[in-house]
């Protein structure tokens, strides 16, 4: 019969239910082995994870390589994409920024000197630092 | 260790102040409310702090950010061997869960175990997601090795920093734990965890104020076991912080207009205010939160002869000193919003957005009725308010009614008014985060919808 009592156990049940069921599920495909597998990570490594091993080497590279403080154009990436974002915040202290910046830092292969750049570090083929030319003099 | 302290650091600061003020308006409060609210208003006082060394040309050192806690610490010490005997009148220590029946040690546990599922999922998790890297975390990054707000940094193009007109109670706050802990972008995580939990007992202990205790611990478990709350939860974001202050701030009015309790307006005025640190989007509510105390204050004068205009003055002086200064500075360096500049804002573009509307009403009922994000609290809300229809305009709950029916009404004319592109992909990644802002509220009106039927079926057990 419906009464109150019924509809108001019945609500917390079905809240219950939808509440442990997404809980438990995983939010994205491979969370729990994600998850599994930064747990067992420690510092730095947790950071090279999350990111992706390629695209962590090739900034970390960049952000060995450059002098802190420097302005860098960001390339390759998709504008405002996770990795395109992920790098900028990485990288600083150096200033991320558009046009005539000291370096560029291209992430991806085939990639051509900008003009009035010149090469300034390659990270096997993953990726490429760019020194501008009036800054090397 | 550094965490701790950093933590313990913003209870202290924000306990000194709620102290304070209970005492210069002669009011008290329980432990459990004490407790949460010093969390939430030491982290406004944190903000503040940050901003007024930009202002003053202070360097964000630990040196210079640790005094003013210090001499919150100091003042603490003092009131404790001082003013032993207000302490003990303001603060009233109780056992929270003495007595407890089997469903509330139940709820309760559910609750525990929603914050250690958070817990569990923000331990081994850098500083990782969209929003966080490309403007809070990276903000706060930059505000810390720089050891201040760079110069002309609202203006910086999106190229480098996203939306830098946003409010800076966020990165403020990372860079004020950072002073403490140094740069770590995993142990700041730890700070969304520690709202959401001051959030929820602070709601619980507003609750109670209303109902019993079982009832309060019933619509904290919902409220916390939403998907969406406790997903904000795991990443730096500054929507869960924006729904505890609003949230909040607003109870506390309903609590300032039941018992016309001085204390609960100057605390709603104060989360308010802090609010308009987090997020742009607290105008809204703070418009609403006016329109509200206006009408609440002419409905009393009806009965009791004279206009209570004080209390106006009061919540707006109070709000204005601590949103004025941001508002100035942001006015002044002529910052812009780049999703929506108003001096864009024409008829054509309206109407284009208008045009779009089924985009948007499509968007909402696959939110309302999406249960991933949910469950069914949408649809529990709107299922009760047409049930409970007649309800909606009486006494206390008109005002609520009143105040997420004008914020919502304020969301949908500035989705009305963005500029900066086509309205799906807009309403696409922002409806669910909006809906978030209005969660503590709503279920405010849905505990008080159904109050009188569950009161009925929860004393025959």
């Amino acid at each position: 019969m419906l009464t109150k009592k019924n509809l108001f156990r019945s609500i917390f049940v079905i809240w219950c239910v939808l509440w442990l069921f997404f809980l438990v599920r995983e939010d994205k495909d491979g969370q729990y082995r994600a998850l599994r597998e930064l747990y067992r990570l420690k510092g730095e490594a947790r950071t090279r994870h999350v990111m992706g091993g390629d695209l962590y080497d090739f900034l970390a590279f960049a952000r060995e390589k450059i002098p802190a403080g420097s302005t860098c154009e960001i390339m390759g990436f998709e504008k405002y994409s996770i990795d395109e974002v992920r790098a900028r915040y990485f990288l600083w202290p150096l200033k991320a920024g558009k046009g005539v910046t000291d370096f560029k830092i291209v992430y991806g292969q085939g990639v051509r000197v900008p003009a009035g750049y010149e090469e300034f570090g390659r990270f096997g083929k993953k990726g490429y630092l760019f020194i501008n030319q009036g800054k090397r003099s | 260790m550094s965490l701790v302290i950093s933590f313990l650091a913003l209870e202290i600061t924000g306990a000194v102040f709620v102290f304070m003020v209970m005492l210069s308006v002669r009011s008290g409060c329980g432990l459990s409310e004490l407790m949460p609210l010093s969390f939430l208003t030491g982290t406004g006082i944190a903000a503040y702090q940050l901003f007024v060394y930009h202002l003053a040309g202070v360097r964000f050192t630990f040196q210079s950010v640790s005094m003013i806690p210090l001499i919150f610490v100091l003042l603490a010490g003092f009131f404790l061997v001082f003013k032993r005997a207000d302490l003990k009148q303001t603060f009233l220590f109780s056992r929270p869960l003495e007595g407890a029946t089997l469903l509330e040690k139940l709820l309760f546990a559910g609750v525990v175990l929603q914050i250690l599922w958070v817990l569990f999922l923000v331990l081994p998790v850098p500083v990782h997601s969209h929003d966080a890297v490309a403007n809070y975390a990276l903000k706060a990054k930059i505000f810390y090795f720089n050891q201040g707000m760079p110069a002309h940094f609202l203006n910086w193009p999106e190229e480098v920093i996203a939306h830098p007109d946003y409010p800076l109670l966020l990165p403020f706050l990372m860079t004020w734990i950072y002073e403490f802990t140094g740069f770590n972008d995993f142990l700041v995580n730890l700070v969304m965890p520690l709202i959401y939990v001051a959030f929820l007992a602070l709601f619980y202990a507003l609750m109670k104020k209303f109902f019993k205790r079982a009832y309060s611990m019933l619509i904290v478990f919902f409220l916390a076991t939403v998907p969406q709350l406790a997903d904000y939860a795991t990443v730096i974001h500054a929507d869960l912080i924006f729904t505890a202050f609003i949230t909040c701030a607003f109870i506390y009015f309903v609590t300032y207009m039941r018992n016309t309790e001085r204390a609960a307006l100057v605390f709603s005025s104060v989360l308010f205010g802090v609010s308009l640190w987090v997020k742009n989007e607290a105008m809204v509510f703070v418009a609403a939160f006016f329109m509200a105390l206006i009408i609440f204050c002419i409905k009393t004068s009806r009965r009791a002869g004279k206009f209570n205009f004080m209390d106006i003055f009061v919540a707006f002086v109070i709000i204005a000193v601590i949103a004025a200064p941001w508002f100035c500075l942001k006015i002044s360096a002529g910052a812009v919003n780049s999703d929506m500049d108003l001096s864009k804002v024409t008829m054509g573009s309206i109407w284009q957005n208008v045009k779009d509307i089924p985009v948007l009403l499509n968007l909402f009922q696959q939110e309302v009725f999406g249960p991933k994000k949910w469950n069914i609290f949408w649809i529990l809300v709107f299922g009760c308010a047409i049930w409970k229809h007649k309800s909606l305009w009486k006494g206390e709950v008109f005002y609520i009614t009143f105040f997420l029916l004008v914020s919502a009404i304020g969301y949908f004319a500035a989705y009305m008014c963005i500029t900066g592109g086509d309205l799906y992909f807009y309403v696409n990644t922002t409806i669910s985060r909006f809906m978030l802002h209005f969660t503590g509220v709503a279920a405010f009106l849905l505990a008080n919808l159904i109050w009188d039927d569950a009161r009925v079926v929860m004393s025959r057990g």
